[in-house]
């Protein structure tokens, strides 16, 4: 069955369990404090020393924990916390130099010394139970003067160029643009409203990314150890919903679960065929803000990345409509707990009881045609008083 | 307590709100004793159950669920809140307390319980614990109620 034609009811009461996974798989703001509080102070260590360059470097976020597109990963405790060293005055620095300063620096601190992993562009530091916060060295693109960065690459000896803020702005521009949805969805006829429908998507494509990353995260676990640096790769998930969503902004709809599927429906579309001579024909997925780089720039020497790509992408709708036609919230709470891992639908289900139960308690519930539980959307008809169920 | 100053509803006022209240539904009253069989989805993406109230002529209701067969659902285990696994029959109020007397309406509190209680069945299929709260009796007065 094609998730698309359930009933509206169904739809928005999927959306709201969904609403409930990400609240779940979202960072808290407590953790966005103690990670802001982390690399603060890690930035203050960097410029505190004697070195010049280092004196006036700055520290700030990037990646998911700037674009607020985080998921909890699978199998560790620690949040991706992505973070750029800026270092305005070394542009006349190369590559290993101001990979280097940054490295040597944080390992002059006996503390960050004993958490400190070098990656290919970036230095780790691991906070136990907390976070990987990995700092990538930057200087300003003398290219560029719309705050582009370049940052040290291990593997190729060289710059490469990045512009951590530029997407980020370009993504937030695109998720403020909400298609006619939110307001609609209240026009709906029913005098009742089944918990957990009240909570729609708040900032319907960070969500739609949230679900699309994490429902990787779960597929790619699955896969055999060797096929799992196939998966598709965060930035090209992000990119190729935002593409899709902007799309989708001049449409109504009256539920956020037809949005989601007309996103995942059009990302493919946003891969472009070029051709590039000699080559011949090249996968593209254009950074938006560097047309000279391509996201799936790695699929040319390893074609199974795009193969993954379509593998994940018919998975994540076979399994929308997979879960689109489970009856009982078990079977619901099993489909989704394939699709987002088992902890979160029982996150979700535990919630959905956790309303349910305060709503009772405060003589809230009401039920509706054919029984269905809720509040009441105008005035209560008469509440479900209270009982306890008895027996055995 | 209002409760007990309420006049009791006539079986034929009874039998009146439920069809008032849940159209859908089927039933008859006849020497006072009311049966009633209505679908109940307690959420929108629950299945949809058959349910049946008896109720006896000194008011006293039973319910049961007809369809689908909870047994097969839950396989092997025991289904919390029954007074009979075989029959189904449902565990809705704590007798005794007021929360159910024969002054009180049947569409107005056994009904909406039973929906209560098939979601927090549904909760109970996948998670394994009843969420909805609710007493277990001691061994005896379960005799109590077999005898009944």
């Amino acid at each position: 069955m094609n998730a698309r034609v359930l009933a509206q009811e169904k739809k928005l009461y999927l959306v709201g369990m969904l609403e409930l996974a990400c609240e779940k798989l979202d960072i808290t703001d407590a953790e966005r404090e103690m990670a802001r509080s982390r690399y603060e102070a890690v930035g203050e260590w960097l410029s505190d020393g004697q070195n010049t360059y280092l004196a006036n470097s700055s520290i700030y976020t990037q990646g998911s924990i700037r674009l607020r597109t985080t998921v909890r990963p699978i199998g560790r405790n620690e949040f991706d916390v992505d973070l750029i060293c800026f270092l305005p005055g070394a542009a006349n620095l190369g590559p290993h130099q101001v990979r280097d300063l940054v490295g040597n620096r944080l390992k002059e601190n006996s503390t960050y010394k004993g958490m400190l992993e070098p990656h290919n562009r970036a230095w780790r530091l691991v906070y136990a139970n907390e976070f990987h916060m990995d700092i990538t060295p930057a200087i300003a693109d003398p290219k560029h003067a719309n705050g582009a960065v370049l940052v040290p690459d291990r593997e190729l000896q060289d710059w490469k160029e990045s512009h951590p803020k530029g997407y980020a702005s370009w993504f937030e521009g695109i998720t403020k643009r909400e298609p006619g949805l939110l307001l609609e969805k209240r026009a709906i006829k029913a005098d009742v409203e089944p918990m957990p429908s009240e909570i729609q998507f708040m900032g319907s494509l960070r969500r739609i990314v949230q679900i699309m990353k994490r429902h990787r995260d779960v597929w790619c676990s699955k896969l055999p150890a060797a096929q799992r640096d196939d998966a598709p790769i965060s930035i090209i998930l992000t990119t190729l919903a935002a593409r899709a969503y902007e799309g989708c902004v001049h449409t109504r709809y009256d539920n956020a679960l037809d949005l989601l599927l007309d996103v995942v429906d059009a990302m493919p579309r946003f891969i472009e065929q070029r051709t590039v001579y000699p080559a011949g024909l090249e996968d593209w997925i254009q950074n938006p803000m560097n047309a000279k780089e391509n996201f799936a720039d790695k699929w040319k020497a390893h074609p199974q990345r795009k193969v993954a790509f379509g593998q994940w992408h018919r998975q994540f709708r076979t399994d929308l409509d997979r879960l689109a036609q489970q009856q009982g919230l078990d079977a619901i709470a099993t489909g989704l707990g394939g699709m987002l891992d088992e902890s979160i639908s029982k996150s979700v289900l535990a919630e959905t009881t956790r309303r349910l139960n305060s709503n009772r308690e405060y003589g809230r519930v009401v039920t509706g045609a054919g029984g269905l539980i809720g509040t009441a959307l105008a005035q209560p008809a008469s509440a479900v008083p209270k009982n306890t169920f008895y027996g055995e | 307590m209002g409760a007990y100053l309420a006049p009791k509803p006539s079986a034929q006022r009874q039998y009146a709100l439920l069809k008032l209240r849940n159209p859908g539904g089927t039933g008859h009253v006849q020497n006072g004793r009311i049966t009633w069989r209505w679908s109940v989805q307690p959420t929108p993406v629950s299945r949809v159950y058959q349910a049946r109230l008896a109720c006896d002529s000194r008011g006293r209701p039973e319910i049961f669920i007809e369809s689908p067969n909870l047994g097969l659902l839950s396989g092997s285990r025991r289904i919390p809140h029954l007074y009979d696994q075989d029959k189904v029959r449902l565990c809705l109020y704590l007798p005794g307390t007021g929360e159910w007397t024969t002054s009180k309406v049947l569409a107005d509190t056994v009904v909406p319980w039973t929906s209560l209680w098939l979601l927090f069945f549904e909760e109970w299929l996948w998670s394994d614990e009843w969420k909805g709260g609710g007493i277990h009796p001691p061994i005896d007065e379960r005799k109590k109620e077999d005898i009944k």
